[in-house]
């Protein structure tokens, strides 16, 4: 009797061990419904060994769909998706610690191949049909021969070079610094691909915008952290500079060096920029010379990302909450600063793209 | 319960000087011994599980890691073969889980966090598990358990001699030695391992098989152990454990392939002297610990190169003295002294944290009921904070014949790690330390009939439930890329464990089953504003299930060892919208003894992740898939 216990147990452990064993099949994939009036999110993705991923918001429906490159390619894009530019019909999404930017249809999101052998890319620009520039963290940017997809060429820049302008025949690179600082704009003629002026601001160069005059504004963040007061900080910046001589028209310095500002936008009719600071969205008009001391939409989250919708002229903002969450998109009206809606995006959104 | 006690305490005179043994208290209740170490003395009410010598010897290769993953239903949380592996214990994190060499603290002060994948387990006769909160017993960061590494000495005449090569998949190739020589007076215990893995294994990615890069290890370590009887009542233990360590550091499969590599070395020495009567015992222990660590990931973009050393010292002097006041009463005190330096780029300067703990355990045993109960406090000492007391209650004694209960409550606490503090950037030396209560309640059945002894299987069920306030959470700093750790959750853990064992001996032909089931659900309990969605959400890699069973038979010489884990999905997301899928894990193992006089020679043969299941522990880690271990043991016993 005793014995037969023993069988019946061995045999329920038994019966476990199977049902653990065996694996379940996969789910449906969704449709991804894939229209005209859509914004793109950049979402970075968490930080150590996750992947990114691309959201769209669609501007009539008002839903939201996540993960499309994935749920279209059935791959992920892979870790730190940094920004993503549409030229030319197509879509260039950069992943940064993958070393490589995804290229896809942006319409359909199919995949059509990668940039291969770049050194932790940041931003992507288009120049002709048949080339781009890459800023890489490596100081240099890369020439992109659009035909093959291969790189030509290493402009050598400043440190860190990040975002990037094209104004005619010129690259503005905005040398932020990497994991140290910079204080330059690496000025690149497109026509030969090499560095023609090297420009001189304040630490952290972060954003560039052209107004309507055909000036150019570069806020710089100065050195610092927020929230972390150091010795060696320094104020930030925002400046006019003439795109011609490189003079500089307006130095507005920022009342303290505790407070780094960042990310800079212009709106449709390039008169009025946008900055975030640690409680909210700052305007700023092109024709003032003094800053303005209350945000223009206040909040109590300094925006992981920003952007202009030109096309219903709103204010796009993103909360990456703890950066192992789904992250917020705030909309806001850029008439009166009035929050419009929100949306639940993908993990550490830091960006937009407005097609 | 009675007779037992007389026993004892007539036997103690001639008992002999064992070190911090372990026993198994998961389906019994705490032995009354007087050479019993605080874990198992005053645990009352609290479950300390110790790894069956049956599977342990049959892994001399694995990594503690290893051991505890395939062994238990503890989820340890590795970033794959030979990478870094960390224990969580009822749903807590590693740095609240303290890892203890010969009853000291083996935790480095930086972070706080042991390294599992770095300790061999062959280095450790007696290996232990000790469930839920005890810092009443040990102090700091133990909210989830600790794990105890012994090795107890014998004082009799014995010379073994053995040696053990291993060669498997992946071109992993170990090699270790042991050697023990004993007599009345002295016992010395002395190993060694070496091991290189080049973990080159091929895993599957969206259609493709790619082969895992960077990922080599390479290894060796040293332990020895001298426990001198000085005299009748006298003894000095001492203990020296070296490990070196280079690896490898993979990328991820999302990202570029890894480049980077890691240097360990540590080095651990302590030495106690020991002084034990009939109803009495005191000691007296210092342990020197150097952890030494440095990280290296350079390529061809200078800015973002990283080389960085980290070097931490811990000098840690301990006394404890344990009295009995008739065979029913005891108690034990003790004070401790623990000195950390910290020599680490990112501190800016050298760190230096001194605290100190006082703590007192009385126990009483209730002979007309059978129950023992026991109360526990400690206070530590920290520069910098006020640390909470650490109270702590455990009873526990038999209600029926066959069953056993047992209950807990406990108030412990982790201090901040060094890195929680002064790490530049982002460091705050404002946190307080994480506090939480603890409950826990057992029964214990156990049915086999006396007569017996062929047969035997208990089962032990206990609900836990802990709430840690002051949870340490790295967060940005209001959206800035500066993280700063603050103390701004709460995590309820809560669950139940379910352990089976069951044994069946007829002297050439033995079965042993072990089965455990973990439910553990840890929430954040704080909304940090409203659209914060991690509100009353699973932690991430925190498996709400675990399961573990292991099976080992033996005919004659022959035996064969089969281990089947299943662990449950782990969220990767605070919001819990992500998540890596459950799996289940298979190991086979077999092999046969050859016995010639005073040699034994074992072949053993392990198929590991037998049903070559596809998983990740972390997200885009890859693991690997079935692999091979032929392994060889030579032993001379006399």
């Amino acid at each position: 009797m005793k014995s037969f216990k023993f069988i019946k147990l061995y045999a329920f452990a038994g019966i476990l061990l199977f049902t653990f064993s065996c694996k379940k099949p996969n789910e449906d994939v969704p449709v991804i419904e894939l229209q005209d009036n859509r914004v793109f999110v950049i979402n970075e993705g968490p930080f150590q060994s996750g992947t990114g991923s691309l959201s769209i918001i669609n501007r009539d429906s008002l839903t939201v769909q996540n993960n499309v490159f994935e749920k279209i390619n059935n791959r992920p894009l892979g870790n730190l998706v940094q920004s993503m530019e549409v030229f030319e019909d197509k879509a260039y999404i950069v992943v940064n610690n993958a070393n490589r930017v995804e290229i896809a249809d942006a319409e359909s999101l199919l995949s059509l191949g990668t940039i291969e052998n770049l050194n932790m890319p940041r931003y992507f620009l288009g120049i002709s049909t048949e080339k781009a520039y890459v800023s890489c963290m490596d100081n240099t940017v890369a020439v992109v021969n659009l035909n093959n997809n291969t790189i030509t060429k290493n402009i050598a820049c400043g440190t860190g070079p990040e975002r990037m302008l094209l104004v005619e025949n010129k690259t503005f690179v905005l040398n932020l610094g990497a994991y140290s600082v910079d204080s330059t704009i690496s000025v690149i003629n497109t026509g030969v691909d090499t560095v023609s002026a090297t420009i001189v601001l304040a630490a952290k160069p972060n954003g560039i915008c052209n107004d309507k005059n055909g000036n150019l504004w570069i806020i710089c963040s100065g050195n610092g952290w927020n929230g972390w007061p150091q010795a060696s900080d320094s104020k930030g910046h925002l400046f006019c500079i003439n795109p011609n001589d490189y003079s500089i028209i307006k130095d507005i310095e920022f009342p303290t060096n505790t407070e780094h500002p960042e990310k800079l936008v212009i709106n449709k009719s390039k008169d009025v920029l946008f900055y975030v600071m640690t409680d909210g969205i700052y305007e700023f008009e092109i024709s003032s010379t003094e800053l303005n001391t209350n945000p223009f939409i206040a909040c109590n989250t300094m925006f992981y990302g920003l952007g202009f919708d030109d096309k219903i002229e709103y204010i796009y903002g993103t909360d990456a909450k703890d950066f192992v969450q789904n992250g917020w998109v705030y909309r806001y009206n850029s008439i009166d600063g009035a929050l419009v809606d929100s949306f639940n995006i993908g993990i550490a959104p830091n960006g937009f793209c407005f097609n | 319960m009675r007779n037992l006690l007389f026993i004892i305490l007539i036997v103690l005179g001639k008992l002999v000087f064992c070190q911090e043994i372990i026993t198994d208290s998961v389906f019994q209740l705490s032995e009354v011994n007087i050479n019993a170490s605080r874990i198992n003395d005053f645990s009352v009410g609290l479950n300390v599980e110790r790894i069956d010598s049956i599977f342990l010897t049959n892994s001399s290769s694995s990594s503690l890691g290893n051991i505890l993953s395939s062994l238990t239903s503890l989820f340890i949380k590795t970033y794959g073969q030979g990478s870094l592996a960390s224990i969580s214990l009822r749903g807590t994190s590693a740095v609240q889980t303290g890892v203890f060499w010969n009853g000291f603290r083996i935790n480095p002060p930086n972070t706080g966090m042991s390294d599992l994948s770095l300790i061999p387990s062959s280095f450790f006769s007696n290996i232990g598990i000790q469930y839920g909160g005890a810092s009443s017993l040990y102090g700091s960061g133990l909210i989830g358990g600790s794990v105890h590494l012994n090795n107890p000495a014998v004082f009799e005449k014995k010379v073994s001699f053995g040696i053990n090569s291993s060669y498997g998949s992946f071109d992993n190739i170990s090699f270790g030695g042991d050697v023990l020589l004993s007599n009345e007076k002295w016992f010395s215990s002395t190993a060694f391992f070496i091991n290189n893995s080049e973990n080159d294994f091929p895993y599957k990615y969206v259609n493709e098989t790619k082969t895992q890069t960077n990922a080599v290890l390479k290894q060796y370590s040293f332990i020895q152990n001298v426990n001198r009887k000085i005299s009748k009542d006298q003894t000095i233990k001492a203990g020296i454990w070296y490990q070196f360590s280079n690896r490898e550091i993979p990328g991820t499969i999302t990202s570029k392939p890894g480049n980077a590599y890691q240097i360990d070395k540590s080095l651990r020495t302590s030495v106690k002297w020991e002084k034990v009567r009939s109803d009495q015992k005191l000691n007296i222990g210092v342990a020197f610990f150097n952890d030494y660590l440095h990280y290296s990931d350079i390529d061809e973009i200078p800015e973002t190169d990283i080389d960085s050393e980290f070097n931490t010292k811990s000098l840690i002097v301990e006394t404890e003295w344990k009295k009995y006041f008739g065979k029913d009463f005891k108690i034990n005190t003790g004070l401790n002294f623990t000195t950390e330096i910290a020599d680490i780029d990112a501190y800016h300067e050298i760190k230096k944290q001194k605290q100190g703990g006082v703590f007192l355990s009385v126990s009483k045993i209730f002979t007309k009921i059978k129950w023992n109960l026991n109360i526990n406090i400690r206070q530590e000492f920290i520069e910098g904070y006020n640390v909470p007391l650490s109270p702590s209650i455990g009873f526990e004694g038999k209600i029926l014949n066959f069953i056993s209960g047992k209950i807990n409550i406990s108030q412990n606490f982790r201090a901040p790690t060094l890195n929680d503090r002064f790490w530049q950037p982002g460091g705050n030396e404002n946190l307080k330390p994480e506090k939480s209560w603890n409950e826990e309640v057992s029964l214990i059945f156990k049915f086999h009939d006396k007569k017996s002894i062929k047969h035997k299987t208990e089962m032990a069920f206990t609900i836990y439930n802990s709430m840690v306030n002051n949870w340490i959470l790295w967060k940005p700093i209001a959206g800035s890329a500066l993280w700063t750790p603050q103390n701004i959750q709460i995590v309820w853990s809560r669950g139940f464990e379910v352990k089976g064992k069951s044994k069946i001996d007829f002297n050439r032909f033995k079965i042993n089953f072990l089965g455990t089931y973990t439910f553990s659900k840890s929430t954040f309990q704080e909304q940090i504003n409203g659209t914060d969605n991690s509100f009353e959400k699973q932690l991430i890699y925190t498996p709400v299930h675990n399961f573990s069973s292991n099976l080992s038979i033996i005919i004659k010489s022959w035996f064969l060892l089969y281990n089947q884990n299943y662990t449950g999905k782990r969220f990767v997301s605070s919001d819990n919208e992500n998540f890596l899928p459950g799996f289940s894990v298979g190991q086979v193992s077999f092999g046969k003894t050859f016995n010639l006089n005073n040699n034994t020679i074992k072949i053993n043969f392990k198929i590991n992740n037998a049903w070559n299941t596809e998983y990740q522990i972390i997200q885009y880690r890859p693991m690997s898939g079935r692999s091979f271990l032929l392994n060889i043991n030579y032993k001379f016993k006399k």
